[in-house]
């Protein structure tokens, strides 16, 4: 790929960060906890957004952050205050230019007409009375023109001013050698101990700390220890002594002379500095001895600040600022604040990693989890004792094996932040679009779930959201009239639980009406007009395929696909979803997934001489049906009893077409499965080897899609196995019909 | 004439993209040694350890910006003479004017072509090799 491509890609990344940022700032200021480091942020990210976008010329795109990074330049100016109301503006204003960065990726126009109103009011919100010139956006700098310095008659005549009336500085380099190879300036430490006398003699402390600044960095600390009580205190008497830090080329001669004419007069001790030796002199060295041995920021800023102080410099750290206030005085306060910031500075080392990369590393750990498997087996068929060495030994592995894949899964992990972070537009405008009042809480972002797992949430998610405002949540005068606030809340929560991630959508509007549902549920003969059903049961009657409450389709939840089609798609990745609600005081879907969907923990079984995977979660239990169990119902159709209840029996090697005709379920093993609506089925296979986790590996994009086979996998012999998709069988053994090409799928 | 090569950059910037976009100016011009700080105290940081003969920084930055980083490696002695080139927005006539205050080399307008950035940088160090 092109460099500039792989940039280009860079910024796009980017800018879903900066976006979430910017929304992020301004739903702090619109929630009142904004403070001018927020609107500063707020400004950085339209900002960069608008420096990138100019760079890869995304012309539309600039002219609109432009507006929108003039507005937030004066709010971050005070000349227009940082209200509330302006902040839910704003917000607007960022969908749009989250739409124009969309558009900018995907080549798609953006609504041209919404872009210039939001400009224009984005406009008169910066310049009320329109007063203001058009912003100069290709003025000069005509007022300065900085002393060049010369390094050549020759080159000096290239450096004229420029357009914008700047005269660049040129600079010599440093000759011969190179500046990294230049040695290092040294660290020293002085403890200066002034004696009574030198307080007689005139001299000040403070001139000499001064003097030692002037060859390097210098950081001190007073020591006032042995200073008396008031009454106990000699006006005269010298009962001080500083630790001076200094970084410097200076060597201990020039150090010494600072103090020629007062060695006398003082204890003087000037030795390199080493981290044992402070802790050996100062009271405070914990601190101080975790800092890195190299100047410390927060000092050389302190010295900058000190030099060339601009009351309306805005950006300079508090920290620094504090210390500035006296540079060379007794610092100590200095120093713990050096060792904060410098801690700030360990935190922040990231790597970034081509995904492919670790995608890599996680199916090569998988599989070393299946080949570890398999050799424990051979193992354990060979007839060597538990105790013996090898066996051990491979316990050892085993356990090393699963901490290799849980720390490799963990790169791969991701917090839900990514997809909670999109959901307030979506409120936003759900609750425009349906004229109700939403306030959206989220809980738990920082859960983390496999970066495969979280690209999936987003769409189960945004329609669970969308359910609870369009169908949870009252209209404002509804809600005020039951006695509730006329603001709906919904939740959005993330948690671990059981080895799973669980997602929560819950609001606090009416519950669902159940009388309702199950009327609808009648008249669309999804259950009998008879049916007895638990109150669980009819919530859940939502899921079923052809439902929906909606009175008349709304513009919401009425487009696209129904909840049915959600709870297909989650289950398609081993999840679950279900809905609980109390009438009259809401409802909550909650969804759980597997924390990955990498690597499956299947059982292995054989169907018609071939080997194939069942998900683990989908199965109740397995069983070995006897004979006066199965009941024949008809040609091909047959039940197994079951505890008291009926249920169908299916043959995984004839619905996919493995052989023409049922085989007995009397001769195989039975694998129970609870299905899509709750209901159970009984898939039968010849032979069950035994449970395994197995790397998932999609068909799709190896080969194509195959009814009844969710993906692959490859055993730790090498042989590729099917994964089956439960539901899909099922669902083909109630349509009757087969695979479409049997040969095709018993020949790969 | 100094070789590109032989000249250590500093690029820094808050934006990544931004800093892809130098450096990749940078590698075509010929610049071998660069490096990259995502904000202006790891960029003082870096250079206490390891000075660089040129510093390529944005101005708007979290933490420290450009003019904060500018004013302190002029105040420490050992990497005061650094090479500086800041980086601007079209309209930042105000900060060329405050970062000439405080010693600036040159500046550098974005969105750039490599022939501005090798312009800006000749103006600096003279022609480049």
């Amino acid at each position: 790929m092109d460099e500039l491509e792989i940039i280009k890609g860079t910024f796009f990344q980017e800018c879903e960060e900066l976006l979430a940022d910017l929304e992020n700032g301004l739903l702090a200021m619109e929630a009142g906890s904004g403070d001018a480091e927020t609107v500063n942020a707020v400004f950085r990210a339209v900002h960069s957004i608008k420096g990138g976008a100019g760079a890869f010329g995304f012309e539309a795109l600039v002219r609109f952050a432009h507006v929108f990074e003039t507005l937030m330049d004066a709010v971050r100016s005070n000349k227009v205050p940082a209200t509330q109301s302006l902040a839910a503006d704003l917000l607007r204003a960022a969908d749009i230019l989250a739409d124009h960065v969309n558009a900018a990726q995907s080549g798609d126009l953006v609504d041209e007409g919404r872009t210039a109103a939001m400009a224009a009011e984005l406009t008169a919100l910066t310049d009320p009375d329109g007063l203001a010139a058009p912003a100069d956006d290709e003025g000069d700098f005509p007022d300065f023109t900085p002393q060049p310095i010369a390094i050549g008659g020759d080159e000096l005549g290239d450096l004229g001013g420029d357009e914008f009336g700047f005269t660049p500085m040129a600079v010599a380099l440093p000759d011969d050698a190179p500046v990294a190879d230049e040695p290092a300036d040294a660290e020293w430490e002085i403890v200066f101990t002034p004696h009574a006398s030198l307080y007689r003699n005139a001299n000040e402390p403070a001139l000499f700390l001064r003097e030692l600044e002037r060859l390097g960095l210098l950081t001190v600390t007073l020591d006032d220890s042995r200073l008396p009580a008031l009454e106990d205190l000699d006006a005269e008497g010298a009962y001080l002594s500083w630790t001076a830090r200094l970084t410097t080329d200076a060597d201990e001669t020039t150090i010494r002379e600072v103090f020629d004419f007062v060695e006398a007069d003082c204890d003087l001790i000037i030795r390199p500095f080493t981290d044992d030796l402070h802790d050996l002199h100062d009271p405070d060295g914990d601190d101080l001895a975790e800092a890195p041995a190299m100047p410390d920021i927060a000092a050389i800023l302190a010295k900058a600040a000190a030099e060339a102080p601009i009351p309306e410099m805005d950006a300079l750290p508090a920290a620094a600022g504090a210390v500035a206030a006296a540079p060379a005085a007794p610092a100590a306060a200095a120093a713990p604040k050096a060792a904060e910031s410098n801690q700030g500075f360990a935190a922040q080392a990231t790597i970034r990693v081509d995904p492919e990369r670790i995608d890599k590393l996680i199916d090569l750990v998988g599989e070393l989890v299946i080949n570890q498997a398999m050799l424990a087996q051979r193992v354990v068929e060979c007839g060597l004792a538990p105790s013996s060495s090898v066996a051990t030994g491979l316990d050892d592995l085993e356990q090393l094996t699963r901490e290799i894949q849980e720390s490799v899964m963990a790169i791969r992990a991701q917090p839900v932040k990514s997809v909670f972070q999109r959901m307030p537009r979506l409120v936003r405008e759900t609750a425009s679009m349906t004229g109700k009042q939403v306030r959206l809480v989220t809980d738990g972002e920082a859960t983390e779930v496999d970066k495969t797992v979280i690209e999936r949430l987003s769409d189960p998610i945004t329609h669970m959201i969308r359910n609870a405002i369009d169908h949870g949540l009252e209209a404002p005068d509804v809600r005020v009239a039951a006695g509730k606030p006329a603001e709906g809340v919904v939740k959005l929560a993330a948690m671990h639980r059981g080895g799973r991630i669980v997602i929560e959508v819950s609001d606090d509007g009416a519950g669902i009406n159940r009388e309702r549902v199950k009327a609808i549920a009648i008249s669309r003969e999804l259950i009998g007009p008879d049916s007895q059903l638990t109150d669980d049961e009819i919530d859940n009657l939502i899921f079923l395929p052809g439902f929906s409450t909606a009175a008349k389709v709304s513009d919401v939840s009425g487009r696209g696909v129904g909840m049915d089609v959600v709870r297909r798609s989650i289950q398609a990745l081993g999840g679950r979803i279900s809905i609980a609600s109390r009438p009259g005081q809401g409802s909550t879907f909650t969804l759980s997934l597997p924390l990955t969907l990498a690597v499956l923990d299947g059982m292995v079984i054989d169907v018609a001489g071939q080997t194939l995977v069942c998900p683990l979660t989908a199965i109740v239990e397995s069983l070995k049906p006897k004979a006066e169990e199965i009941r024949n119902l008809g040609p091909s159709g047959a039940v197994l009893a079951v505890r008291g209840g009926f249920v169908p029996l299916i043959d995984i090697g004839y619905v996919l077409g493995f052989r023409a005709a049922p085989l007995n379920a009397a001769d195989g093993v039975v694998l129970l499965i609870e299905n899509e609506d709750g209901g159970r089925a009984a898939l039968v296979a010849d032979g069950i080897q035994g449970q395994r986790q197995v790397v998932i590996k999609s068909l799709e994009s190896n080969y194509r899609q195959v009814e009844g086979i969710a993906a692959a996998t490859i055993l730790g012999d090498g042989r590729v196995a099917l994964i089956l998709d439960p539901d899909a069988v099922v669902a083909m053994r109630r349509q009757g019909g087969r695979a479409p090409d049997p040969a095709l799928i018993a020949a790969e | 004439m100094p070789a590109a090569s032989s000249i250590s950059v500093l690029v820094v910037d808050d934006q990544m993209t931004i800093r892809a976009l130098v450096r990749n100016g940078l590698q075509q011009l010929g610049f071998r040694e660069i490096s990259e700080a995502p904000d202006g105290e790891e960029a003082l940081r870096i250079l206490v350890q390891r000075p660089s003969n040129l510093i390529i920084s944005d101005y708007n930055m979290p933490k420290l910006d450009g003019l904060g980083l500018l004013r302190a490696v002029r105040s420490h002695p050992p990497i005061k003479s650094t090479a500086f080139i800041m980086l601007t927005g079209r309209a930042d006539s105000e900060l060329v004017k405050r970062a000439a205050q405080f010693g600036v080399n040159n500046y550098l307008v974005k969105p750039f072509t490599v022939a501005v950035l090798r312009q800006k940088i000749e103006q600096v160090f003279g022609a480049l090799t």
